[in-house]
């Protein structure tokens, strides 16, 4: 790549042009060629990051924001019950999304790792296929079939279950839990199916081999080796689904209003409370750093996929590190 | 013979259209080492999967003591595999590799950690143990997977080309220290493997396949030196095949036309008829170039050397024969080669030369 075209005092004659000086400087060249993702990152996350965290130690007096620093915003945000409640509850709808999508996802990567034969490629894309439908659509969907109009409850009233439609069912925390596993479950799927995938054949049938049955072969083998998919994908769906915003809007009701996403959006906008709109955002940015610290450790130390496959086993991590940190 | 501990009995094995294995009968003997040998696609690795049980026949059966076992899974089976690739646990010790299969045995404590320490032991790998596989180099883990298997005291154990991926050096050391390993267990090996070489090494039996058949059953002396078929003359070891007519056939002796020359042979187990098209095989080692002393037991051809292969202890001669053929002579170290371009004769004691059927796919085209 690095042509260094040294000047040939013989052909003293030959134009330069600008590209030609850059060429002939590596260094140049290297920085030339940094510069447009180095920018990019700089301008598109890391300025903002610090003006977030800048702007979260602003005060804000009589509905204007001023340029003094201060920590009333952080001492606010940990000495209201509002705040720490909020991010708790945003934490524990998370969680059951997690789980919910844990157990979903699992048995289907599982299945379609070691039992489906034929046709998997199609079967793993009629799971991944949703995530090209716009992330509105699906969450309308479910506005669609849990309504007090919906599909579910046209079905329960036409088999005589209930008499009066449900109102229930939309607009709740539950209407939230569902939609948002519905919409994560493939993220969690899709790591824990490379893992189960390239666990090789032969250390199920050297396991069964060694009068394991098929179950302690699953609980011995297959799961100590699927653990950095599991964590992986928890990852993907917890922080994603904590930090949702839309789906709350649309299917929350009431409960909407203490999921962290909502509260930061009113403290932006309705409350004008910028300052402290950021110090939420901080507090949540530090809060998800800390877990992907976490899962990043637990899987480096669970991950043997150097020696079942040679070479990817790292590269694949770095991968699915990599569009994590993409979908925040 | 004593009984046999396993029997195959007319086993096939179809994978949609593909016959891996087409009517396999076979009888192994406790305490043997016994060889499949074949090119990729012979069906020695799906024979070896169903004894394991990782696979299932369409038809036939598998005795183990006269009990039909084909049916069973794998975990039901006292048959330990050592897989090609060795297939340690990754998030195991190399100790707690070896101990799994007890552990799943529910093996008392204590007596698992005495067999796992006595298994590292006869591998050598004792003071490794708490090392995790992919801490090993290849031929440890070779060790491990093979103390592994061992520990559990199969009645069989079944090795899947477990020297496939080691260095020429390491593979050979590993072929002695196996067979001495085996005199040792006392163990029925099933040591599957494309490699001749290792197979004559290793083997009280060889069981030679191909196309989902056995070829040829036989000790490594007997199918080296009376192979019965062509395919099993060109695939064990190196050697000259001459296609010829016969012409003449009276008790033993047989005498072939080869079109520019005559030469005789013996039938052995053979049926020949006058007319007849046959093969036969001469091994390099058997041929020797312009002999001193003359012998009327000895075949003799001539032709032009072609080229001159110096390989250490032997050099190979290649003889271009008048009719076109080629022919390899070895020749030991100390003796002076001829010059490429001389005129030489190739001979050989007739009782030499194995008789060889046409195949029957050959006969008919």
């Amino acid at each position: 790549m690095t042509q260094v075209s040294a000047p040939t005092p013989a052909s003293p004659h030959i134009r330069r042009t600008p590209l030609d000086y850059i060429r002939a400087r590596p260094r140049l060249k290297t920085f030339i060629g940094s510069a447009v993702p180095v920018g990019w990152v700089t301008v598109l996350l890391l300025i903002p990051y610090v003006l977030l965290l800048v702007q979260s130690f602003w005060k804000l007096e009589n509905g204007t924001i001023t340029h003094q620093l201060t920590l009333d915003n952080y001492r606010r945000l940990f000495g209201t019950a509002l705040y720490p409640d909020t991010i708790l509850f945003s934490a524990g709808i998370a969680l059951r999304v997690t789980l919910f999508s844990l157990l979903l996802a699992y048995p289907l990567a599982y299945l379609l790792a070691f039992k489906v034969k034929r046709h998997r490629n199609l079967m793993y894309m009629a799971v991944i296929i949703p995530l090209w439908v716009s992330y509105l659509v699906r969450a309308y969907a479910w506005k669609i079939i849990l309504g007090q109009e919906g599909i579910l409850n046209g079905l329960l009233l036409s088999i005589g279950v209930i008499q009066e439609p449900l109102t229930v069912l939309l607009y709740s925390k539950w209407a939230l839990i569902i939609a948002l596993t519905h919409i994560y479950t493939p993220f969690t799927l899709m790591p824990i199916f490379a893992v189960l995938e390239a666990i090789p054949a032969s250390l199920r049938e050297a396991s069964q081999d060694l009068y394991a049955s098929r179950w302690q072969t699953f609980r011995r083998i297959i799961l100590p080796l699927s653990i950095p998919g599991v964590v992986a994908g928890c990852t993907f769906a917890f922080v994603l689904s904590m930090g949702d915003f839309l789906a709350p809007q649309l299917l929350g009701g009431n409960d909407s209003a203490l999921m962290v996403s909502n509260l930061v959006w009113s403290l932006f906008g309705v409350a004008y409370n910028w300052p402290l709109g950021a110090a939420v955002s901080v507090v949540m940015l530090a809060l998800t750093m800390v877990l992907l610290w976490l899962a990043n450790t637990i899987e480096k130390r669970m991950s043997y996929s150097g020696t079942m496959h040679q070479g990817g086993g790292e590269a694949d991590r770095k991968n699915i590190m990599a569009s994590r940190a993409g979908a925040l | 013979m004593p009984p046999p501990i396993l029997e195959l009995r007319n086993l096939t094995r179809r994978f949609g259209e593909f016959t891996a294995l087409d009517g396999v009968s076979l009888e192994i003997a406790a305490g043997e080492f016994l060889t499949l040998l074949g090119a990729s696609g012979s069906g020695k690795t799906t024979t070896l999967r169903l004894i394991a049980g990782f696979d299932r026949p369409d038809r036939g059966s598998i005795l183990m003591d006269g009990q039909d076992i084909a049916g069973l899974p794998p975990f039901k089976r006292n048959i330990n595999t050592v897989f090609q690739q060795y297939a340690l646990f990754p998030h195991m010790s190399v100790r707690d590799n070896v101990g799994y299969g007890l552990r799943m045995r529910h093996v008392p404590k204590p007596d698992i950690a005495r067999r796992v320490s006595e298994a590292l032991d006869m591998v050598q790998m004792a003071h490794l143990e708490a090392r995790a596989p992919r801490q090993l180099s290849g031929g440890q883990q070779q060790r491990v997977a093979l103390a592994r298997a061992l520990v559990n005291r199969p009645r069989v154990l079944l090795l899947d080309e477990p020297l496939g991926a080691l260095d020429l050096k390491l593979r050979k050391e590993m072929q002695l220290e196996l067979k001495h390993l085996q005199a040792l267990v006392g163990i029925t090996f099933i040591y599957v493997t494309h490699d001749q070489e290792e197979a004559l090494t290793m083997s009280d039996r060889i069981v030679v396949m191909r196309q989902g058949r056995i070829e040829q059953i036989g000790t490594s002396r007997e199918i080296y030196t009376q192979p019965r078929s062509r395919y099993v003359a060109g695939f064990i070891g190196e050697t000259n095949l001459l296609k010829g007519r016969v012409t003449r056939h009276s008790g033993d002796q047989v005498s072939l036309d080869l079109g520019d020359s005559q030469i005789r042979a013996r039938a052995g187990e053979v049926t020949v008829s006058p007319g007849q098209v046959v093969w036969l095989s001469v091994r390099p080692e058997s041929l020797t170039m312009n002999p001193v002393a003359s012998s009327a037991e000895l075949n003799r051809l001539a032709g032009d050397v072609a080229d001159i292969v110096y390989a250490g202890s032997t050099t190979r001669i290649h003889l271009a024969l008048p009719g076109g053929e080629r022919m390899v002579v070895h020749e030991e170290a100390g003796r002076v080669p001829p010059n490429v371009g001389a005129r030489v004769t190739a001979t050989w004691p007739v009782e030499s030369g194995v008789l060889l059927p046409q195949d029957p796919e050959e006969a008919a085209s």
